[in-house]
This record gives structure tokens, C-alpha cells and sequence, in this order.
């Protein structure tokens, strides 16, 4: 066979399944949902509204005490708007259960792993871009409303590493979410779950005055990723409260809590290849 | 063509889908009849790969379905009625559907229009009623163009208007050459569409057959028949061992084929005014097969005024 035999016998539109297509797929589910803007939209809104408060405030008070105050006016309430991203992550996964669309899916493309890989980079870029949007736009306002009065940045990488925080932490955040979800498949259950884990049990572990919890603890995905959106003053506090031998520091933080992501992410993938849907 | 080899499917102890094998043709509709929980959906589940069987095998046009590179454009199917997210349109469910295999929104506009959707194919599917929700999961089926149709109980839910609407759309897919695979629990809507019924009961296969042959009676012929001198025949009869029943003085329903009737009073020189082949209903026939493979059913059953399963 010869060459010009291949192209002939594949011509350009050829109708088949392509991984980009899957792609374009999953991203048409994300963008046709009015849920998800609304998720997207009140997760932008919370950020950037807490960010504005900070500011508010700052300027009532006169002037900012430390520049690295100001940075974290992109970051401050990235723990509340974590909380929009894991509604986005869980929803973008389990809704397909709850209405059947799992099925359909499915059976156009039958070999299954494509969407979970799809969805993940879908929602990974869709997060990021929401996160980047949200810390722009909370500098932005805050800026704008306390003016000349503050101090902007901090010499040194800390500042650049602030800036580009929230978005990452959000991207690890909106992962981990989605896998726990592909893997309980309930919208309600992955919810609790995620909730309970990154604001009740990994908390909890600190206050526990056992050497092993003290071990165990940092390296949950929640202590480990938030470790990135914490500035030099806060890290100090951190490292003080573990075990020396365990202090991540802010990247092998993030690092860790991408594991916890790819981890579950794989075992999500194990149990849609084997099981019925 | 499919073709389902010793295909089982076990839930913990039970036995869902029980050693079944058959042939779907293509060129023809065939029926899947059987009481609700006999296993049809779980078989159709595992046509499709969505389901793995426990053992055995099944195949579409010669390969598991998820191996084919385009599953869409060799099987459509339509598992259950509103199994779209209902925070899409119908338009954009069909389009999250064609994505998958860049089939283009040319072909999306067509089988909005093939199954009467264009005026609602703006709204949610939140809104859509049981009827809209089967003509879009037959709308997505069709996107492929597929040579093969697979359709669990697709006129359930449907008006009238729609069910008429779904037997002519099988019927012209067959008669394109389509194999197309239709399960339903009503044995009136399989004998209205079907050419070829497969009746499965309790996860077996009870029977394969074309339609006549099921209604004719599982190979049982009777025939009614008209003469002046019936009971001299009916003397006859019973002598070559056929079982006569005397209904008046001039009819008799016999267990004979009209050939053998035909056959046998020309033969013993009695003339025969009316003779005609004695059909059973696929609903008796049904019944008759089912009996005592019904999973659930009432104490007191009666035939006559009960169905099987609902």
C-alpha cells in the first residue's frame, strides 16, 4: 500500500471517535449548562467581594500594614470560593449519573476513560481561567477603592507565587473533588464528603495532640494545597504546629495535593472500566 | 447483526440474563418480548458494553461494540426515556452527542426534523413530557446513521399519534436493510412491528421464531372448519389421531393443519364448505410460554382480564 492508498481511505471527515472530540464534547456539556455559570459566576462574585471587603477596610483603617497584606487581597477568600469550585467539579461528573446521561455518554464512546480524561481537562481550564478572572478582578476593586494608600507587592518571588495561588489551588481543588466524585457517583455524598474533609476532619486532626496525627495531617490534600496561598508570616505559624520532619512548604504542598487528584483520579478510572454503568 | 452467544448476567445470586444465545438479522424487525424483569434491558445493556456480562459473548456486525471506532454510526440505541441532562436543550443534547464523533449540526437539524422536535428543539429538556423525551433518545439514535438500532420499549409513554409514528419509523428502517432490535412488554405492539419475536422469561430464552410461526401456534396447526356432514367427519378425524372438538352441528375446530383436513375428507369422500387455519394470538401464545416464568404475579390470575406484568 502506498501512500497516497492511506490518505485516500481516510478522507478529512471521517466520522469516528477522536479524543478531541471528546473534548469539544465535554466542554460543550460544561459551557450548556446554566448551572455552571451560575456556580462559575457566584464563585467569582464571593472572591472578588472578600477581596473588596479587605480593602474597604484597609482604607478605613488608614493605610495597609505590610504590602504583603495587599497580595492577599487575590487570595483571601479562596477557602470560601472553594467551595463554588467543588459544587462546579462534583456536579460536572455526577449529574451524569443522577439523569442517565452516563449512559449515552458511554455508549458513544464506549471505551469510557476519553470522558473521564476529557472532563478533567475541561474543568481543569475552565477552574483556571475562573480562578484567574476572580484573583484579577479582587485586585482590581481593591486596588481601585484603596487607591494610593497601600503598599502593592512584596520584593522577592513570595508576591508572583500570591498572585498565580488561588487559581492553582483551585484547579487541585476542582480535580480532587471530580475524582471523589467519579468514584461515589453521587452528587450529595461526593459534597458531604469533600465539605467534611477539607473543613472538618483535616482541621480537626490539628487540634488532636497526638504526635501521629501531627504527622498524618499535612500531608491531607486540604493542609497540603493551602499551604500555596499562605504568605511567609502564616508559614512560620504552620511550620510551628508540625512535626519539623513533615513541613512541605508551600510547592511540595501543592504537589502533594495534585497527588491526592491523580491518585483518585486513577482509582476513578479503574472503577469505570470494570463496572456496569 | 447481532449475535449473542451463551450470554449470562449474574447480580450477587441472581440470575438476570441465564445462557442466552440469538441472532438478530438485519432486514427485519425483531421483537423482544417478555414480562418486566425477565432480563431484556440487562441484555440490551450488555449489547451495548454498558453492562459486562458475567460470561458468554455478544457481538455487533462482527465485533464487541466498544471496539468499533464509530459505535454510533453501527448501533443507535435507545435505552430509556429521558436520559439526557434536563438542563439541556434538545438541540444541545443531540450536539454534546454528535461532538463525540464530529458528526455535523447539519445532521443534528435532520433528525430533529426526522422526529418532529424542530419546534421545541430551543427548550429544556426539563420540560419535555415521557412522549418528547422517547422521540429525543430516538433522535439521538439515529445521529449515526447507524446500520443497527437497538430500542427498549421505545413507545412506552407514547400518544397514539406517537406510536403509530414509531412502528412506521421501525418498519421503514428495516426496510432500508437496518437490523433493528425492539423490546417491549406488550405483545400487541410486538405483533403490530415485529417480523421475528425472541420471548425471553426469567433471563431464558423461551422462543425464536418468526411471528406467523409463534402465532400459528409453536407448531401446534389447528383448523375450523364447515360441513354438512361434520360429525361423520369429525368419526374420521379422530381415527387419524387428530383431537376434534364439535361446536355445532356443522362446525368442528380440529389439531389439524387445513391440509390434513383437506386431505382427509377428500379422501373419506365428505365435502367441506368452509375450512380455515385457526390462529392462536400472540397474546395466548405468549402467555402460554410465559406461564411460569413470571417473576412476580398476583395470587389470583386471570388470564382473561389480567395482563401478565402490569
Amino acid at each position: 500500500m502506498t501512500a497516497t492508498d492511506v490518505i485516500s481511505t481516510e478522507p478529512p471527515h471521517e466520522i469516528r471517535v477522536t479524543f478531541s472530540r471528546v473534548l469539544v464534547s465535554e466542554w460543550r456539556k460544561m459551557v450548556t449548562l446554566r448551572s455552571t455559570w451560575w456556580t462559575i459566576g457566584i464563585g467569582i462574585a464571593l472572591h472578588a467581594g472578600v477581596g473588596l471587603l479587605m480593602a474597604v477596610y484597609t482604607r478605613a483603617r488608614g493605610s495597609s500594614e505590610s504590602p504583603a497584606e495587599t497580595v492577599n487581597w487575590a487570595i483571601g477568600a479562596t477557602q470560601l470560593t472553594q467551595l463554588a469550585v467543588i459544587v462546579l467539579a462534583v456536579m460536572f461528573i455526577t449529574s451524569e449519573y443522577a439523569t442517565g446521561q452516563i449512559r449515552i455518554s458511554a455508549t458513544a464512546v464506549p471505551t469510557r476513560l476519553p470522558i473521564l480524561a476529557a472532563k478533567t481537562l475541561v474543568l481543569a481550564g475552565v477552574v483556571l481561567v475562573m480562578g484567574i478572572v476572580a484573583t484579577v478582578l479582587s485586585l482590581a476593586t481593591a486596588l481601585a477603592v484603596a487607591g494610593n494608600k497601600v503598599a502593592f507587592g512584596l520584593p522577592g518571588p513570595e508576591t508572583a507565587r500570591l498572585l498565580v495561588a488561588a487559581p492553582l489551588y483551585l484547579v487541585g481543588i476542582a480535580v480532587l473533588s471530580f475524582a471523589i466524585g467519579a468514584l461515589i457517583r453521587s452528587t450529595g455524598g461526593t459534597i458531604a464528603t469533600m465539605m467534611a474533609l477539607l473543613l472538618v476532619v483535616e482541621q480537626m486532626l490539628f487540634a488532636i495532640p497526638f504526635h501521629l496525627t501531627k504527622i498524618i495531617a499535612p500531608w491531607l490534600p486540604g493542609n497540603a494545597g493551602s499551604l500555596i496561598l499562605c504568605d511567609h508570616e502564616q508559614l512560620d505559624m504552620l511550620r510551628d504546629m508540625v512535626d519539623p520532619g513533615v513541613y512541605l512548604g508551600p510547592w511540595w504542598g501543592y504537589v502533594v495535593l495534585l497527588g491526592w487528584g491523580v491518585l483518585f483520579l486513577a482509582l476513578a478510572g479503574l472503577r469505570l472500566r470494570a463496572r456496569d454503568i | 447483526m447481532i449475535v449473542a452467544e451463551q450470554l449470562s448476567k449474574s447480580y450477587g445470586q441472581v440470575r438476570a440474563v441465564d445462557g442466552v444465545s440469538f441472532v438478530v438479522e438485519p432486514g427485519r424487525v425483531t421483537g423482544f418480548l417478555g414480562p418486566n424483569g425477565a432480563g431484556k434491558s440487562t441484555t440490551m445493556r450488555m449489547v451495548l458494553g454498558l453492562d459486562h456480562p458475567t460470561s458468554g459473548h455478544v457481538s455487533v456486525n462482527g465485533r464487541p461494540y466498544a471496539q468499533h471506532p464509530a459505535p454510533l454510526t453501527q448501533v443507535g440505541a435507545l435505552l430509556e426515556a429521558k436520559a439526557a441532562h434536563p438542563g439541556r436543550t434538545a438541540r444541545g443534547h443531540l450536539q454534546v452527542v454528535a461532538d463525540t464523533h464530529g458528526i455535523g449540526k447539519a445532521r443534528v437539524e435532520q433528525v430533529l426534523a426526522m422526529t418532529g422536535l424542530e419546534s421545541v428543539a430551543h427548550k429544556r429538556v426539563k420540560g419535555f413530557s415521557l412522549g418528547m423525551g422517547q422521540r429525543l433518545g430516538i433522535a439521538a439514535a439515529l445521529l449515526g446513521d447507524p446500520g443497527t438500532l437497538i430500542l427498549d420499549e421505545p413507545v412506552n409513554g407514547l400518544d397514539p399519534e406517537g406510536v403509530k409514528w414509531v412502528r412506521e419509523l421501525t418498519r421503514g428502517l428495516a426496510a432500508e436493510g437496518r437490523t433493528v432490535f425492539l423490546s417491549s412488554h406488550l405483545m400487541a405492539e410486538v405483533a403490530q412491528t415485529a417480523d421475528h419475536v425472541i420471548v425471553i422469561g426469567r433471563g431464558r430464552i423461551l422462543a425464536d421464531a418468526p411471528i406467523d410461526e409463534l402465532l400459528a401456534g409453536q407448531g401446534q396447526q389447528s383448523s375450523r372448519l364447515r360441513a354438512p356432514r361434520a360429525a361423520e367427519l369429525a368419526t374420521t378425524l379422530r381415527a387419524k389421531g387428530f383431537v376434534v372438538t364439535v361446536t355445532d352441528d356443522e362446525h368442528l375446530d380440529v389439531t389439524a393443519s387445513t391440509a390434513e383436513v383437506a386431505e382427509t375428507a377428500l379422501a373419506a369422500g365428505i365435502a367441506v364448505h368452509e375450512l380455515a387455519p385457526l390462529l392462536t394470538s400472540l397474546e395466548e401464545a405468549y402467555l402460554a410460554l410465559t406461564a411460569d416464568e413470571v417473576e412476580y404475579r398476583s395470587s389470583h390470575v386471570d388470564h382473561t382480564t389480567t395482563e401478565v406484568d402490569r
